[in-house]
């Protein structure tokens, strides 16, 4: 026989159970757009009865705990790719953006610009008294300089801007490590209180989220205990290419120093370790592509970074200049006279075309002991015309002898030089700057593919994701009416034994 | 699979960010009229656009340098065809002269005549083409041929030196004016030109000689050129049996005057001569035009060629792309109808 009031209890732990559920319904909709929200859930179950005995009825229901509906192997799988798409996106917008420095499928490209040097130099050679001609070939061998340093200062402007960016970066995964093992801290403690934990544990996922995508992470789960009701309370632990960032409630933290070596890198930031001042290595994620791209020589299989580029624009400017000047190819062949060998209109010889820093064609040849240290010293930055050139177009030599207007002789043979095949083992100045452009396309398509590739698995990943921990209204709304019924008919049944008490309590009194 | 409210917003959004990113490259492609932004967007077809672009820049150049030489060319043939009737004249006035029966007067008249053609050959040896002299050779700034009193009689000079020196003067000069004339004129005589041939680009590695040299036309050599033919005739017409010539040798130096009897008729054989020399520079002119006028032809149609290469290349084709943008936009205004409907709808607008 069960108790007499063994109902009104069933019916009071109905409407706990109910409210609970009401409670979790509430939140779960009220976190609908919270970013990193887990949906909960209420886990009940039916209570024993009191006593066994033949034909007992159960104590009603109770809740057991409050759950995270989340799948922990979709954390590891997102936060792996999250990496690549860091990688992958850094890459392509720092490859897009210097493509568009090189501006070349518009028609103000370099190779558009060599196209009117050499048609300058065309109509100076079907008239080279004219001094109109003259003019037009000083200012678009001007415009080859101007191109150069400017493409060049921009090289070195992005590269510096990501400089600052790796910058960024170290700060963010600082402040990041260290709320992560904040969070680990505070869950340890509150978890050995029997707290609750779930927030901090959805705003520690959204962390390592971010986190995820700085460098390459590795996430293990520690037990630090196990609660009450079985479940097993965890920190996390996150180490960076190998190396320990997070362990517990302590975060290691990195320190940029600027780079003091007189290699390509010199001013540039190094990351390492504060504690153990190791050189920190990122593994993967944003800031390994920051590196790459500002760091990549393309020597080996290194990245094809802005130095890679920048290289390209000095090995150009120097062997066009050399081969302009001198007519002598980098490979110390000459097939034809160059600049000095010709005579200017006003008698002058031995002047040269290109310089750098605005030096006259002595000036430039007393700064070296031969040609290939001479014109070592021309990068894409600084290549200029050269003083005598660029003060008086008469110094222009197309001829090759004096008091002869027509004598084209020379500037002939710099045509012949500027569509030389032999200049660069790729074939002509053009040939070389499209192979420099083709190989920047494909590069930056490439990584554009990539990014593509990762953000759509890292899509499916998220929907993955979503669809189980994600908040839907439909569902929310459904329980809240399930909930409710459910609160009513408890309500219902309180007062139906209420009723009952009434009828029995009368017959006692009568 | 359970669909929740985040996963609807997020593909929601992903795909009208899609969408829009369709709609934005056709229209990108619409404006520009190309079919790529950025190398990256085809590197394949921005690697050949840079060579087409390349290629059709220096075929223009070529056609403009061929078209320069071309009129170059017909002022230097009608310059030699007005050369060839003056010299034709002459040698006509030749053949009167030599007639024994004219008299001194008849002579002296046609002398005029000749002396006065002799200036005009000087004069078309003079012409120029947008200011630059033809016939010079790269020396175009000054005129090439000149005439200068000396005192053995007019001299011819070409380039500023004297082309004749040793040529024909009367034999009534002594033979000590003639050396002292020659001797204190060395410096400035002309000894034969090197090539100045003006070379202009026609195609790629394809050079052609765009002017005729003076001393392919008039000739150089003391004896057998038109000044020396066109002098002894004067001398000729005069009544001389004779004349004076300075024979120079530099090595060892030394000048010697040789007497040479003559008579008009033999004149008449250096004048055809000197004819056959501007017929064959002409004919040479004639036969390089002619090159250039098919180098033209052929340039006209690589220039056909490439740029239409260059558009197919790189241009977008107008009626695909138009397409192209209707359908995205029509893609693109229908996912924002129904996002919107979809996303704004849940259980609870049905619960009462």
């Amino acid at each position: 026989m069960s108790s007499t009031f063994s109902g009104l209890s069933i019916a009071a732990r109905g409407l706990y159970s109910s409210q609970a559920g009401l409670a979790v319904t509430s939140n779960n909709i009220s976190n609908v757009n919270t970013a990193g929200y887990t949906r909960q859930s209420v886990n009940q179950s039916s209570v024993a009865p009191a006593a066994v005995y033949t034909g007992s009825v159960g104590g009603g229901s109770q809740v057991d705990s409050i759950d995270q509906v989340r799948n922990a192997r979709l954390d590891q799988k997102y936060w792996r790719q999250n990496n690549s798409v860091g990688t992958w996106e850094a890459k392509s917008m720092a490859l897009t953006e210097m493509e568009a420095i090189l501006d070349e499928t518009s028609s103000d490209g370099i190779s558009s610009i060599m196209d009117d040097f050499y048609a300058a130099l065309e109509d100076l050679s079907s008239d080279p008294s004219s001094s109109s001609a003259r003019t037009v070939v000083q200012e678009m061998g001007n415009s080859i300089c101007e191109y150069l340093n400017n493409v060049s200062e921009e090289f070195s402007q992005q590269r510096s801007d990501i400089n600052g960016n790796i910058k960024t970066a170290v700060t963010s995964l600082n402040s990041y490590a260290e709320q992560i093992a904040d969070l680990n801290q505070q869950i340890q403690v509150a978890s050995a209180n029997g707290a609750d934990v779930n927030e901090l544990k959805d705003k520690r996922t959204l962390l390592i989220d971010k986190l995820s995508a700085l460098a390459n992470i590795e996430v293990g789960e520690v037990m630090i205990g196990t609660q009450a009701d079985g479940t097993k309370n965890t920190i996390v632990s996150i180490t960076v290419n190998g190396s320990a960032l997070v362990s517990g409630g302590n975060a290691r933290q990195l320190a940029v120093y600027e780079i003091n070596d007189g290699s390509t890198q010199d001013g540039m930031y190094g990351i390492k370790w504060q504690d153990t001042s190791e050189e920190f290595s990122a593994g993967g994620g944003e800031l390994k592509a920051y590196l790459e791209i500002r760091d990549g020589t393309g020597a080996g299989s290194e990245t094809k970074g802005i130095p890679y580029y920048m290289s390209k624009l000095d090995e150009f400017a120097r062997t066009f200049a050399m081969a302009f000047n001198e007519g002598i190819y980098a490979d110390g062949s000459s097939y034809y006279s160059g600049h000095a060998d010709g005579t200017g209109a006003d008698g002058s010889t031995e002047i040269r075309f290109f310089s750098y820093d605005g030096l006259s064609s002595d000036e430039l040849m007393a700064v070296g002991s031969d040609t290939d240290s001479i014109y070592a010293n021309i990068t894409a930055a600084n290549i200029s015309l050269s003083k005598d050139v660029a003060e008086d177009v008469n110094k222009i030599a197309a001829a090759s002898a004096d008091g002869e207007s027509d004598n084209n002789e020379v500037i002939n043979d710099l045509i012949s030089i500027c569509e030389d095949s032999r200049m660069f083992n790729t074939g002509t100045p053009s040939d070389f700057i499209g192979s420099v452009i083709s190989t920047l396309g494909t590069e930056s398509s490439y990584a554009q593919r990539l990014y593509d590739n990762y953000s759509n698995i890292l899509t499916n990943t998220e929907t993955q994701r979503s669809s189980i921990s994600g908040v839907s209204t439909n569902e929310e709304t459904a329980n809240l009416t399930a909930y409710q019924q459910a609160y009513e008919a408890s309500a219902k049944i309180i007062t139906t034994w209420d009723e009952i008490y009434q009828v029995t309590i009368n017959l006692v009194s009568d | 699979m359970r669909i929740t409210n985040n996963m609807m917003i997020a593909s929601t959004v992903r795909n009208l960010n899609n969408n829009a990113n369709r709609l934005s490259k056709a229209q990108e492609q619409m404006s520009s009229q190309s079919k790529i932004q950025q190398a990256s967007d085809d590197p394949v077809v921005a690697a050949r656009a840079i060579k087409y672009r390349n290629y059709v820049a220096k075929v223009e150049q070529y056609q403009s340098n061929v078209e320069d030489a071309i009129s170059w060319q017909k002022v230097t043939d009608s310059a030699l065809g007005n050369l060839n009737d003056v010299v034709q004249q002459i040698r006509e006035y030749a053949v009167q002269g030599s007639t024994d029966s004219l008299s001194d007067d008849d002579k002296q008249a046609i002398k005029t005549n000749i002396t006065q053609l002799k200036e005009q050959v000087v004069e078309i040896m003079n012409t120029s083409y947008a200011g630059r002299y033809v016939f010079g050779g790269y020396v175009t700034d000054t005129e090439p041929y000149g005439t200068e009193t000396t005192t053995v009689g007019d001299k011819v000079t070409f380039k500023g030196q004297y082309m004749n020196m040793g040529g024909p003067v009367s034999a009534d000069l002594s033979d000590s004016d003639i050396t002292d004339y020659v001797n204190a004129n060395l410096d400035n005589m002309y000894e034969s030109g090197s090539d100045q041939s003006i070379k202009y680009n026609v195609g790629y590695g394809n050079q052609i000689a765009i002017n005729v040299e003076g001393q392919d036309v008039i000739g150089e050599d003391t004896g057998s050129n038109l000044i020396d033919s066109i002098d002894e005739l004067l001398l000729g017409l005069d009544g001389a049996t004779s004349y004076k010539t300075a024979v120079i040798s530099t090595d060892p130096a030394s000048v010697t005057v040789e007497t040479t009897a003559f008579s008009v008729d033999e004149v008449l054989a250096d004048l055809d001569n000197d004819i056959d020399r501007i017929l064959t520079a002409r004919s040479d002119l004639g036969a390089r035009t002619n090159y250039l006028t098919m180098t033209k032809d052929r340039l006209d149609s690589d220039y056909n060629t490439y740029t239409t290469l260059m558009s197919k290349n790189e241009d977008i084709d107008v009626a695909e792309a138009s397409t192209n943008v209707s359908t995205a936009q029509y893609v693109y205004e229908a996912s924002l109808t129904v996002g919107a409907e979809v996303i704004s709808k849940s259980l609870v607008d049905y619960i009462g």
